[in-house]
């Protein structure tokens, strides 16, 4: 699986949850803001954990954040 | 910037500092006597304090700065292994199978092996975060 058969909608839910920035996020969820870039950029597939844990910081289901656009 | 990446640049900042001292130590006091330059490297000892936890708010490491370390660790040891075989192979080709040398030769593979893992670890580290850290998480 490639990073881009992932999609996501971080940076929305971010601006939905009052404007959260990048490192407030990271923050919550025990990460580099530099991670959180690559993550939005598309760039980078989180492990399942992680993706749990954002999930969980803007009270979404691990589908409402992430999608899989692959085969 | 990231620790990660202020690590791997004062580690290639280092090698830089090394090379040049030992080029202009070369006209001086001669190639063999130049090599004692790369004893500056030993200051990549230091390169661990970018990455120790300053307070527990900030992350330093994270999975993706893990998976980093570890792609940019294998292919550093990759790249020894490369410079590994053509060092121990060169002197085959060029002085022929009845051919010698000095043993004097092999501590500098050692140290020339690991300057080549050091560089090209921060190099690759360099990369991989400038893309994203990588593809997919392992």
């Amino acid at each position: 699986m490639s990073a881009s058969d992932l999609s996501n909608q971080i940076r929305r839910l971010r601006f939905e949850h009052g404007e959260m920035t990048q490192q407030a996020l990271a923050e919550r969820v025990g990460v580099t803001r530099q991670t959180i870039i690559a993550l939005e950029a598309g760039r980078y597939v989180p492990s399942l954990l992680l993706a749990m844990r954002i999930a969980r910081t803007f009270g979404v289901p691990v589908e409402g954040v992430f999608q899989y656009n692959g085969e | 910037m990231s620790q990660l990446q202020k690590y791997a640049w004062f580690n290639l900042a280092v090698a830089g500092v090394a090379v040049v001292v030992y080029l202009v130590l070369v006209p001086i006091i001669g190639p063999e006597a130049a090599l004692g330059a790369f004893g500056v490297c030993g200051l990549w000892g230091f390169g661990g304090a970018f990455l120790r936890e300053k307070s527990p708010a900030k992350v330093v490491w994270d999975e993706r700065e893990r998976m980093i370390w570890a792609r940019s660790t294998r292919a550093g040891f990759a790249a020894f292994w490369g410079v590994f075989v053509i060092a121990a192979m060169a002197p085959f080709f060029v002085l022929g199978p009845e051919g010698s040398i000095s043993v004097k030769i092999l501590p500098w593979y050692v140290l020339f092996g690991m300057f080549t893992v050091w560089v090209v670890k921060s190099l690759v580290i360099l990369l991989l975060s400038r893309r994203g850290g990588a593809h997919v998480s392992e």
